[in-house]
């Protein structure tokens, strides 16, 4: 168990890689897209990035804008 | 026509899509205002929470979308900021905005260069939010930029061109390079006098959003973006000092008439 920001929100997870948190989380549709320590993360390698503790991840959707 | 990124349009009104009062007044004001650009943003997604009815109501729009890093306060929030939005919205193009206050949200250039420069390497197509200062501007070309973003006058605040002459040099100088007033135009007739002055281009939002009928105001600013490029097509007439009268005065009665 691990605790880590999602969002600027300190929660505790099993996941050890971004493809299992987001799964996890229940994001399941492509409406999303996602960066760790500030870094943006394509969604091809979700798999291969791992989440360790404090790290900080930031998933976004669209929105309206000016 | 209008031309940005190997892209031309008709419009040469840009449309931001925040604060209506109804996703149905955003659909209308869309028609309406006759844009082929609206300006979109990140935010953060809620845990399980389903879709959005926006992003339903993208799907359908036949515009070009413009994702913006509004409240970036960094070079590298903005890119990470801009990274995210080319994979969620499938496009390269990003309405780069760095902020360095939070009272007149003012561009904060010294990042909004470095952001840019970044972005530009990594083709993207930048429309950047900037202020009307020559050199940042000069800045921004030097390191790829095609389009210019200057303000108006702070976002939100309405009042229009608060620096016209500044704004004119940058038309006569950056000959080569789309130039959109970007931010605090309120009326249409501040959108007639950026086209009149040469600009190729408006961004606006509140001006519309806000208004108490949305919907007739994105139609009047359509028309004052139209009206005003027309004027500035048709060569406008220079004003002078002294008073020249329309009507010749020859063969006018009574000329020479001693006065009784």
């Amino acid at each position: 168990m691990i605790t880590m920001y999602l969002n600027g929100k300190m929660i505790t997870t099993h996941s050890t890689t971004l493809a299992a948190l987001v799964k996890q989380l229940g994001y399941r549709q492509a409406t999303f897209a996602a960066a760790v320590n500030e870094q943006f993360i394509p969604r091809e390698h979700y798999t291969q990035t791992p989440i360790k503790d404090q790290d900080r991840v930031e998933i976004v959707t669209a929105m309206q804008g000016g | 026509m209008l031309t940005i990124g190997g892209k031309t349009f008709d419009s040469r009104l840009l449309l931001g899509t925040a604060q209506y009062p109804a996703p149905s007044v955003l659909m209308q004001a869309i028609t309406q205002s006759q844009t082929q650009i609206i300006t979109v943003s990140l935010r953060r997604q809620m845990l399980q929470q389903q879709p959005s009815d926006f992003w339903q109501l993208l799907q359908g729009l036949p515009c070009q979308l413009l994702p913006n890093t509004a409240g970036c306060l960094s070079a590298q929030e903005a890119i990470t900021t801009a990274q995210m939005a080319r994979e969620l919205f499938d496009t390269n193009w990003i309405k780069l905005e760095v902020i360095g206050d939070d009272y007149s949200l003012q561009p904060n250039v010294f990042e909004l260069v470095k952001a840019a420069e970044v972005l530009v390497q990594d083709s993207f197509t930048v429309l950047p939010y900037c202020t009307e200062d020559l050199v940042v501007c000069q800045a921004l070309v030097d390191c790829g930029c095609s389009v210019l973003m200057p303000w108006g006058a702070p976002i939100g605040t309405g009042r229009g061109l608060q620096n016209p002459y500044a704004l004119a040099q940058l038309v006569d100088r950056f000959t080569d390079t789309i130039l959109i007033i970007d931010a605090g135009l309120g009326k249409p007739s501040h959108a007639a006098q950026a086209m009149e002055l040469g600009f190729d281009g408006v961004l606006l939002n509140t001006a519309v959003a806000g208004a108490i009928d949305p919907v007739r105001m994105a139609q009047a600013f359509a028309l004052a973006v139209q009206s005003g490029r027309l004027g500035y097509e048709a060569g406008l007439v220079a004003p002078s000092e002294q008073a020249r009268a329309s009507t010749p005065f020859i063969d006018k009665p009574f000329w020479h008439t001693q006065r009784m």
